[in-house]
Order: structure tokens, then C-alpha cells, then sequence
């Protein structure tokens, strides 16, 4: 379980994120929107334990991540950055990497065997890259692979961290909490194909007990991944509910500041699914805002466009 | 914002993709190698080592060629004068030349792991000048009758110099996250800066040394093995031996800094005691490099390059591998030294200097080198 109670976060001394109480439950899905700037990161940093809270508690399976050394906190969460590195190493040697701190030495295959799933870290790498359609590229160095791929290696990496680790703890009963799963947009750089296909995947990976924090930005992503929705706007907690509750024109106006439609289309079985769209009049009222600000002609920018004598002087 | 198509339509028919559930061990690069059993392979490998050892140890001014293997079956007068010369001078000479080598590559390919960044040497960034700064300063202090010159007196004055300019160079030059201005240009123009430093202070030294510690000053900043006895060596010898050893341990480790200090951390690796456990080591392997063999440059940095194609980006091939290569480099490049204009001897830091650079400015102009500067950027 996470919980944050009374959180304060801060870059120097702006606040950027205030949370009275917050609670997330293992095989929930959440999906952390908002605007630009208005916390998700750090919320997601907060939880990954790479900031300190100003204030308040941050705890995930009973555990605060800030002080956990990294071996013992790697068991409780797997983390997708925003920004993932590229490197020349093979895409099976960066996914091997995703069980580090597993246990090593002759105790680390016997472990894994027994393992419930009965799988190898092998057969573990071979099965999540089948997941994610990776199989034809597991030998290629990742700085060759696009954008995308990298990404998607990078996620493949940080399941099976995840996986791994579910199994073990299962195996050897230490503790049943599941390993966290928390991700920074990780449908970012991906094509629309490979979009869904990450979101069923992810899917399934909280129908097998891990939590799931998702920071998204495509509102329609996250009603498609998520059975809760987090709204952040301004560093607080705008909205928290299933993707039908929070994902409304109103709070979502409200939240971004330019409007949204709802609207339904028939889906696959021919049910009517909703999808949100920025309203169609949204770009020319965020054009006339934008025009207006560079328009803007009040007495202090005028004072400073008017030619000065002073100015002219020291050659302006 | 795009319209999302209904969950799990698009996902119906997949591509076909082939399934081995077993994927064969990667080696994109030494996949040419595999093809020799791995038996013949070390065989080979260790039947050339050896012979680069005793080829570098039969050239000489004197006793070279056959002559410095059948020396010892004879017993004249004037063969036990030059078994003499070849123990007491030769064997320590060669021994060291490895010890230095070794030490300096695995050093070097340990940093560039650390930093993520290939130009990341000993000597461009500064340490070995940090280092050796220290080392001018106890020379300074032997001639004025101060301290004694026992080599692993040297090696500890060396360590501070050469650990602090590590850190200068850590906190400046590697490209992190926290460190949006760190990259290569950043470790480079850190080195520079470093490197002056470190001038400045052994001009001002110079100025105090008398005439024997002068011609000594010359050889630490040019660096030369002709120092090698085994009153130099033997005490020396397991501060240039452990630390490559202790440094290919943390191979492992080493290569989950690929993934960035972050992702790292989050994969299970304890970031900040991979990096005190490596700069101590690499600060110790300079330290006891420039203690006895002053300022050689460029081994560290173009060792790793030159062993990558064939280990691929792997720390636990690749700091081994280096350190073997790079024993073999600083072996031969010392033999060239001392057999090129006899009687007189090159210092063997001109000889790596001079065959480095060139390295150095190709591995500038590759592009390896733009894209590290690219995403340092």
C-alpha cells in the first residue's frame, strides 16, 4: 500500500506539490494527470523516494523511500524515469540489469527455480520481451533502436524488475506485498499501436496483484489504463476517482484551462465509449489569449518601448 | 489530444514474432570469436601475452635478443655480470611496466563507466597531474632531508592529491542528472583546469628543489620506468595489483551506470558507495602509478577503446581486458624507450603520449564522442 499524509514538497522554498492524504491500494491502476507543472513528477518522484518531503509522511509497503537503501527499496518498486538513457549495451543485457538485486551466486538460480512461475532470469527476459514485441531486437545494441523501442526496453526492463521480484517475495514469504510499478509517461515516443499494446500489458500486470502509478498525459490513455484517475493542478489535489468521476469537462476546464467535449463512440462490442477531446473552439480561445498577451499594450511596457533620451545616451 | 481507439481493438492481430524462448548469449561484436572454442581462445591469448612479456624483456641496450634468455645457462665472468644487470634491472623494469599499465587501463575503463563518458582518462581530466603534484611535493620534502623516499611513502602522499582531483573532476565533468552542465566538454576544460593547477604548483616547487630533485622533477612529468629496482617495486607491488582486481569485481555494478544514476539506484544499485569504492580505487591505482613512474598518459584512455570491439560495452570483460592490454601497451611502449636511440632512453611518457594523441583526437572526432557531447548537451 502507499500512503502520503499531509505531504509538502518543495524545490527550494516554492512549494510544488500539498497533499492532505493520499492512499493507493495494490492492483489498483492509477493514472496521475494534470496540466504541465502541476506535480505529477513529483508526486512520482516523492513515492521513488528521489526527493525528501518537506513535510509530512511518504510510505509504500510500510517502507519510507527516501531513506531505504536502494537494494532493499528495488524489491518494492520498479521505477520508469521520464528520461531513460541510451547505451551500447544489448537489449537483453539491459533487461538483465532489471534483476540486479536479485540475489546472487549458486542461491540465485535455486531460488528461482523454486520460484513459482518456475522460471529462469532467462526465460524471464525471453517472456517480457515477447510481451512487448522485443524478440527480433534482443540482440541489438539499444543507442541503435528509435525513440521508441528505447522506451519500450527500458518499460520491459523495469516489469520484469517488477515480476521478479513478485515471485520471489511470493516464493520465499518474507513479505506479500507486491513491487510497486511506477511509471513517468511511459507511452511517451510510442506509436499509437504500441501505445495500447504497452497499456494491456500494464493492464495485466495489476490483474496479477502489482500496483500501478502511471503519470500520463493523453487523457484517453489514461481512462483506457486506469480504474482511478489522480487530477493534479497547481500542486493539490484537484480530483481522485474512477476515469468516469474525474475525467469530466468541467474539472478538466478547470484544471487545464481551455474546454473539453466528451463525446461517445461506439467501441469494439458497439457499446458507446466516451473520449475526451479539447473542445474545437479551444484553439481559437487560447489563440485569442495568446494574442491578446502579446498585444497587451499597458503603460509599463509602453514606458519601456518608448524611446528615452537617458537610454539613448548610453547607446540603447 | 488524439482520439483513443477502443481498448484492445487494435491488439487483435499482433505481427507474427519469431518465439525463441531461449535467446542466444548476446556478442554482436565477438561473435567472430565464438567460433574458436573458448579453450583455444585463452590458450592463444595467454601464449601471446607471454611472448609480448619476454619479447619486451629481450630488448635492451645490453643482453638483447637470444642472448637475454641464454645468459642464464652460462656462467663467464662476464655472463654473471649481465645476469646481474638483467635481475636487478630488467625483471623489476618489466614487472613494473605491467603493474603500471594494468593499473592505469583498468582505471581508466572503470572511469569512463563511472562518468558515462569515453574521454573520462587519468590524464586528460587531471588526476595523474593531481597526483603527481603530490608525489613533486614529497620529493621536495626528501630532498630537503624531511622524510624519507620510501616508495610507498610516495604513494601515500600521491593518494590525496589524486583523490581530490577524481572528485573535482566527478563533480564537474560526468553527466548526470543533478549536473545539467556536466559532459565532455565541461570534464575536459575541468581537466585543463586541473592540469594548470598542478603546473603552476610544480614550477613553484622547481624553484625550491635542488639539482638532483630537478633532474628527478623532469622525470615525473615525462614519466620513465628506469627508476624500476626491486626496493622500489616489492613494497609497491599489491597497491598496483589489487586495485584492477577489485575494480573488474565491481564490473558488475559498473554496468548499471549505463542506465544513468537514477535508473540505477532504482534497479537495486547503491550508487553513492560503487562511486567512493571506485574513485578510492582509481585515486590509489594513480597514485601508486605516478609514485613510481611518474605522469604516463593515455594509457587509461585509449586501452578501453581499443579492447571495446572486442569485449562489447561489458565492465566484467572489458576492465580485465583492459588491464591485460594495457600491461602489454606500457610493456612495449617502455621496451621501445630503452631500445630505440641506445644508449639513451626515451621517456616512455613521450612514446604514450605521442602514440595517444592521435587516439585521443580520432576518438574526439568519432562519433561516439559527438553524441556523448550531444547528450551532455
Amino acid at each position: 500500500m502507499i500512503e502520503l499524509t499531509q505531504v509538502n514538497a518543495a524545490h527550494g522554498r516554492r512549494t510544488v506539490l500539498a497533499l492532505d492524504q493520499l492512499r493507493l491500494l495494490p492492483g489498483q491502476r492509477v493514472a496521475v494527470v494534470g496540466p504541465n507543472g502541476a506535480g505529477k513528477s513529483t508526486l512520482l518522484a516523492l513515492l521513488a523516494g528521489a526527493m525528501h518531503p518537506r513535510q509530512g509522511r511518504v510510505r509504500i509497503n510500510g517502507l519510507n523511500p527516501a531513506t531505504t537503501p536502494p537494494g532493499e527499496r528495488a524489491r518494492h518498486m520498479a521505477v520508469l524515469t521520464q528520461h531513460e538513457h541510451a547505451s551500447p549495451f544489448a537489449v537483453r543485457d539491459i533487461l538483465a540489469m532489471g534483476l540486479y538485486a536479485l540475489p546472487k551466486g549458486p542461491d540465485r538460480n535455486a531460488r528461482s527455480a523454486t520460484a513459482n512461475s518456475g522460471l529462469n532470469p532467462d526465460a524471464r527476459i525471453a517472456r517480457i520481451l515477447k510481451e512487448l514485441e522485443l524478440t527480433p531486437l534482443a540482440r541489438r545494441p539499444l543507442d541503435r533502436l528509435s525513440g521508441g523501442q528505447q522506451r519500450r526496453v527500458h518499460l520491459a526492463r523495469v516489469l520484469l524488475q517488477a515480476e521478479a521480484f513478485a515471485a520471489q517475495a511470493s516464493s520465499t514469504q518474507v513479505s506479500a506485498a507486491q513491487p510497486w510499478i511506477l511509471l513517468d509517461e511511459p507511452t511517451d515516443a510510442l506509436d499509437p499501436r504500441h501505445a495500447l499494446l504497452v497499456l494491456d500489458v500494464l493492464r495485466r500486470k495489476a490483474e496479477q496483484g502489482h500496483g500501478l502509478v502511471a503519470v500520463l498525459h493523453d487523457l484517453n490513455l489514461a481512462a483506457a489504463l486506469a480504474d482511478r484517475v489522480v487530477l493534479l493542478h497547481e500542486g493539490r489535489l484537484l480530483a481522485d476517482g474512477t476515469p468516469d468521476v474525474v475525467l469530466q469537462p468541467e474539472l478538466l476546464e478547470k484544471a487545464y484551462g481551455c474546454p473539453f467535449r466528451r463525446v461517445l463512440v461506439p467501441d469494439g462490442e458497439g457499446q458507446p465509449r466516451p473520449v475526451l477531446l479539447p473542445d474545437a473552439g479551444a484553439l481559437s480561445c487560447i489563440r485569442t489569449d495568446a494574442h491578446r498577451l502579446a498585444h497587451r499594450q499597458d503603460p509599463s511596457t509602453e514606458a519601456l518601448l518608448r524611446p528615452s533620451p537617458e537610454r539613448a545616451a548610453v547607446g540603447f | 489530444m488524439i482520439p483513443c481507439a477502443p481498448h484492445g481493438h487494435a491488439l487483435n492481430h499482433p505481427p507474427p514474432v519469431p518465439d525463441p524462448l531461449t535467446i542466444a548469449p548476446t556478442g554482436t561484436p565477438q561473435a567472430e570469436a565464438r567460433r574458436i572454442p573458448p579453450v583455444l581462445q585463452r590458450l592463444g591469448l595467454a601464449l601471446g601475452f607471454i611472448s609480448l612479456c619476454l619479447l619486451a624483456y629481450a630488448l635492451g641496450p645490453v643482453a638483447s635478443g637470444w642472448e637475454a634468455l641464454t645468459v642464464w645457462t652460462k656462467s663467464d665472468p662476464e655472463a654473471l655480470r649481465l645476469q646481474a644487470v638483467l635481475w636487478q634491472l630488467r625483471v623489476p623494469r618489466v614487472l613494473l611496466a605491467m603493474g603500471i599499465g594494468a593499473s592505469l587501463a583498468a582505471a581508466g575503463a572503470a572511469l569512463q563507466g563511472l562518468f558515462r563518458n569515453p574521454l573520462a582518462d587519468p590524464g586528460l581530466i587531471g588526476i595523474t597531474a593531481g597526483g603527481s603534484v603530490a608525489v613533486v611535493l614529497a620529493l621536495a620534502l626528501v630532498s630537503m632531508g624531511w622524510i624519507s623516499g620510501h616508495p610507498l611513502l610516495l604513494i601515500a602522499f600521491g593518494f590525496p592529491g589524486a583523490l581530490l582531483a577524481v572528485w573535482l573532476a566527478y563533480r564537474l565533468g560526468s553527466s548526470r542528472a543533478e549536473n545539467p552542465g556536466g559532459g565532455t566538454a565541461t570534464l575536459l576544460l575541468a581537466g585543463v583546469g586541473i592540469n594548470a593547477l598542478a603546473f603552476a604548483a610544480t614550477g613553484f616547487l622547481l624553484a625550491v628543489l635542488d639539482d638532483q630533485s630537478l633532474r628527478n622533477f623532469s622525470f615525473w612529468t615525462l614519466g620513465s620506468l628506469s627508476g624500476a629496482r626491486w626496493s622500489l617495486l616489492l613494497p609497491a607491488l599489491p597497491l598496483l595489483v589489487l586495485p584492477p582486481i577489485l575494480l573488474a569485481r565491481m564490473g558488475g555494478s559498473l554496468n548499471l551506470m549505463a542506465l544513468g544514476e537514477g535508473p540505477a539506484a532504482y534497479a537495486g544499485l547503491s550508487v553513492r558507495r560503487l562511486r567512493r569504492n571506485v574513485l578510492l580505487l582509481v585515486a590509489l591505482c594513480v597514485a601508486a602509478s605516478v609514485a613510481l613512474g611518474g605522469a604516463i598518459g593515455f594509457i587509461g584512455l585509449v586501452t578501453p577503446h581499443m579492447v571495446r570491439p572486442f569485449t562489447g560495452p561489458d565492465q566484467r570483460r572489458l576492465i580485465p581486458a583492459s588491464a591485460l592490454v594495457g600491461a602489454l601497451l606500457l610493456l612495449l611502449a617502455d621496451a621501445l624507450s630503452r631500445s630505440l636511440l641506445p644508449p639513451q632512453e626515451i621517456p616512455v611518457g613521450v612514446l604514450t603520449a605521442g602514440l595517444g594523441t592521435p587516439v585521443f583526437l580520432h576518438i574526439l572526432r568519432s562519433a561516439r564522442g559527438r553524441a556523448l557531447n550531444r547528450t551532455a548537451a
